[in-house]
């Protein structure tokens, strides 16, 4: 187990795609957080993020053989980790949209703003936080893979099939919104 | 490149982008240092992006908390599990119920027994199948609807 710690993401696909089990463990270990917290920000209900991320990995651990590993690991679980929230949704019926009514989210909220921060910087997470959610849905989702999930410009390319160029624009959009919302008087 | 035009408002944009997300070139840093000396309202912007950058990120370890990874990898190897000893628990079933039925019939054509229990057995196998048949036609309708056709593998 210890020694696929030091390989490459390709090299671990290419060992899992032939059924090692060590290899395809390690996979999952550098993952799964990633995984459960793009669910958590698609869905913002942590058992049901838990519930998706788990069935992402049994989807990946299926079709391991059929990852291209010349692309992005990452962004074929954001794509996954979305599609497999979408269905949710769908077959659940409810009134879920990823990435768009994330304010509603009453239990995420108090978790992310129930820690030992000071009065001022709550504050600020909170102005922040509703800023976020007043993005439209494609600059919300760009930022959060971004900042949060920590994709490159490749990797957002990829996975939301659009240019690098507008990767760069979207964002620069979307961070000169939340500059206006939070620094207003700096921003005129 | 940028030394006899002003470099586009676009192309500024990107290169204020890369710079906060560190994936700036050496070149495009030089580029854009020179653009902001001239212009030291982009300067403040870049200033503000680098503060919003780091603000968002700080959200990270809220999102991506501590957890249990093996408690994570159990849970998803034993659903892996399950799925296939249900896969084999209704091949077993059926190759059961199958061999049942033959016997049952072969039985049934060279046994002399009452006319009541013969029905009984008519009914009995009947109802069964037409049960199996509907669960069948079932499965079949909700692959047509599965709720995971979307994912892309």
């Amino acid at each position: 187990m210890r020694k696929w710690t030091t390989h490459s993401d390709a090299e671990i696909i290419t060992a899992g795609s032939s059924g090692n089990r060590a290899a395809l463990e390690e996979l999952s270990k550098r993952y799964y957080r990633q995984a459960y917290s793009m669910a958590l920000l698609n869905m913002r209900q942590p058992d049901i993020a838990m519930d998706i991320a788990q069935e992402a990995f049994i989807r990946i651990l299926r079709n391991i053989d059929r990852f291209d590993v010349s692309r992005s690991f990452s962004a074929w679980l954001y794509v996954i980790v979305r599609n497999l929230c979408n269905n949710y949704r769908e077959r659940k019926q409810k009134r879920y949209t990823a990435f768009s009514d994330m304010a509603d989210s009453n239990v995420l909220e108090s978790r992310l703003l129930s820690n030992d921060d000071s009065i001022e910087r709550r504050e600020r997470k909170q102005l922040l936080w509703n800023a976020i959610h007043r993005l439209s849905e494609k600059e919300r989702e760009i930022v959060v893979l971004k900042d949060i999930e920590g994709f490159s410009y490749r990797e957002l390319a990829e996975c939301l099939q659009i240019p690098e160029g507008t990767v760069m624009s979207r964002l620069y959009n979307a961070r000169r919104k939340l500059a206006a919302e939070l620094n207003p008087e700096d921003m005129r | 490149m940028m030394e006899n035009k002003t470099p586009s408002e676009e192309y500024i944009k990107q290169l204020l982008m890369k710079q906060v997300d560190g994936e700036i070139t050496p070149t495009e840093s030089h580029e854009l240092e020179a653009y902001l000396a001239k212009h030291p309202e982009v300067r403040r912007e870049l200033t503000l992006f680098n503060t919003i950058k780091k603000e968002t990120t700080e959200m990270k370890e809220f999102f991506m908390p501590e957890m249990a990874w093996e408690d994570f990898w159990l849970s998803t190897y034993n659903r892996v599990e399950r799925g296939l000893g249900w896969i084999f628990l209704s091949l077993g079933l059926l190759l059961l119920w199958g061999f049942a039925g033959y016997e049952m019939v072969t039985e049934f054509i060279s046994a002399d027994m009452p006319a009541v229990v013969r029905w009984g057995i008519v009914s009995l196998w009947t109802g069964g199948g037409l049960l199996l048949l509907s669960v069948i036609r079932e499965r079949l309708a909700v692959r047509k609807h599965d709720i995971y056709r979307k994912v892309q593998r």
